[in-house]
């Protein structure tokens, strides 16, 4: 440290008489300089219009504007920077508030579709539970046996659609439900049925898990139903226990097949009466919900087999729409 | 002179460090601020890109509540529309009479619900139907299907009435009830006949509607008493909307329907 500011003191003087000697030096230099400059504006230094020290003054005042200039340049490029940086500024709290907006209005958004969402499952709910009451009240005051088998039939495809919805209600697709799921709980539906009836129904399921539009799973639902009423009115009437396969298999991007298949118990044939309310009432469950591209075919052999090749809805809002230009 | 100019360029070199630190300073500063600038212009740009993504997110969450809109509707009165097809079939394939009676009437009610909310529609996030559209959407239908009917006349007597879908369905419910019981029992053995429907808002909010049958050589004498399945779901729906019901039986039956619009 000391050795440093020693070296200092003694470097300083000589730095001084440097710079005054070049100051000297510097000084004739500039005069050399200078002095041609006075044979433009004079005939001679003798009768010359300026002397040295105008001469110097000029060229300081030339300075002072040069620098005037160049300081007033950058004055300007600093003010026109500064001006856009406001501007920018301006602009990022726009469209800052303009995303807290646009923020606002999507959460606003979104809780209406909540609220839609469950305004939908409720609304079609309060609906079916409307029409059930009135089955309901109906079945009361009915007093025939005709008259209440009707209705019970009837109330039974009303469950298929009822609980459809209520599958829907869990999922966060509300055009799509899981057939795996549906399947189950249908077959559920229709045993227990089947069982206070005194008549004990098995039903094998073997579903593919798949995902179906609405409309479609009604129409399968349906389907199944038709053929198990048909099969316990006719089929297995004189016996107690039956057994039942359903299989829905996906067969590409475009096709399923559900296909529904029990063993006959007593081989006997069809009345072509029978024939027809079975095949009708298929074709009337499928050609219900305007599933289209259907193929249905029944096979016998050891056992009856019914076949509904079907073409997959993928829009998800395509029949809705079909109704609504219809 | 020489000393003159000493001082004159040592006030030019004192000059000159002065605008050179005054440049040199100002030059840092307008760096500085160009990198605010860049900066800035940088977080604006994520803002903007940020701004679209919103945007399209909103307009997608926009499309499927426009849809849910839609679909709520359609939903039900798909569903509808399938019961209503499903008991149509049924009835289609019944023997017994009885029960085909059942289950046409079944379906009649049904289809007044499908009129009912297929005539909703929205003012102010309230669901409203108009009552005398529905009427006459509804007569023609029950007109058509119940069998035994000869050809019976219609009189309209029907003012506008915008009715909250709460009120709306128990009286589509009970207009179609009334009016097919009409239908069925008024005209027996009968080749014609006149119905006359009428709506009339009176004084304050009351709404009075009256469905009378005439023409018929003996009008429906209608027995109170009687349980049946029609009058005790005509007296349920009159009670579910606050209304007093009256039968008068004079050239024929009329019900009186008055009761408080919202």
């Amino acid at each position: 440290m000391t050795s440093s500011k020693q070296v200092r003191k003694i470097v300083n003087p000589s730095t001084k008489e440097k710079w005054n000697f070049s100051h000297h030096k510097m000084t004739n230099q500039l005069l050399l300089w200078i002095k041609p400059l006075s044979v433009f504006s004079g005939l001679g230094s003798e009768h010359a219009c300026f002397t040295n020290e105008t001469l110097l003054f000029a060229i300081v005042i030339g300075c002072f504007f040069f620098s005037g200039i160049i300081i007033y340049r950058v004055l300007v490029k600093e003010k026109f920077i500064k001006k856009q940086l406001i501007l920018k500024e301006i602009e990022l709290k726009f469209r800052n508030e303009r995303i807290l907006n646009m923020l606002d209005d999507k959460s606003a958004l979104l809780k209406e579709k909540e609220f839609l969402l469950t305004k939908v499952h409720h609304r079609v709910k309060n609906n079916l539970q409307v029409v059930m009451s009135l089955y309901n009240a109906q079945l009361i005051y009915s007093q025939k046996k005709a008259e209440k088998n009707a209705l019970i039939e009837s109330q039974a495809r009303l469950h298929t659609i009822l609980i459809i919805h209520k599958k829907l209600y869990g999922g966060d697709n509300i055009n799509r439900i899981d057939m795996h799921a549906f399947i189950d709980e249908l077959i559920f539906f229709i045993s227990a049925n089947y069982h206070l009836k005194g008549f004990k129904i098995i039903i094998i399921p073997d579903v593919e898990e798949v995902r179906l539009d609405v409309t479609q799973a009604v129409a399968i639902g349906l389907s199944i139903h038709e053929v198990i009423a048909y099969a316990v009115d006719f089929e297995f009437s004189d016996v107690e226990k039956a057994e039942i396969q359903i299989k829905l298999t996906v067969l590409n991007e475009n096709y399923l097949k559900l296909v529904i298949s029990y063993g006959s118990v007593s081989p006997r044939r069809r009345s072509p009466k029978q024939e027809e309310r079975l095949i009708t009432g298929i074709r009337r469950m499928i050609g219900l919900c305007g599933v289209l591209g259907s193929e249905l075919r029944i096979e016998e052999k050891n056992e009856v087999q019914v076949n509904v090749l079907f073409k997959r809805l993928i829009e998800d809002f395509s029949i809705l729409e079909l109704n609504v230009n219809a | 002179m020489h000393s003159v100019i000493a001082t004159g360029f040592k006030y030019l070199v004192i000059l000159s460090l002065v605008v050179v630190i005054f440049i040199v300073f100002h030059l840092r500063r307008l760096q500085s601020y160009k990198r605010k600038l860049r900066v800035r212009s940088a977080k604006s740009d994520l803002k903007s890109r940020q701004l679209d993504q919103i945007g399209i997110e909103r307009r997608q969450v926009h499309q499927t509540n426009e849809r849910l809109t839609k679909e709520l509707r359609h939903r039900i009165l798909r569903n509808l529309e399938t019961i209503s097809t499903l008991l149509n079939n049924q009835s289609a394939s019944l023997d017994d009479n009885d029960a085909r009676q059942v289950i046409e009437k079944t379906e009649s009610r049904i289809k007044a619900m499908f009129f009912i909310h297929r005539g909703i529609f929205e003012v102010d996030g309230e669901e409203y139907v108009e009552i005398s559209s529905f009427v006459k959407q509804i007569v023609p239908y029950l007109d058509s299907y119940i069998s035994g009917s000869g050809n019976v006349e219609f009189v309209f007597d029907l003012q506008l009435l915008k009715l909250n879908l709460s009120k709306a369905e128990p009286l589509g419910l009970l207009i179609n009830e009334v009016l097919s019981n009409c239908l069925k029992h008024a005209f027996v053995n009968q080749d014609a006949g006149l119905i006359q429907i009428s709506l009339r808002r009176e004084s304050g909010n009351n709404v009075r509607i009256s469905i009378e049958d005439r023409g018929g050589t003996k009008g429906l004498v209608l027995d109170e008493n009687e349980k049946t399945m029609g009058l005790s779901l005509i007296r349920g729906l009159a009670d579910q909307l606050g209304a007093t019901l009256s039968f008068h039986h004079g050239q024929g039956l009329r019900v009186t329907l008055i009761f408080e619009a919202d």
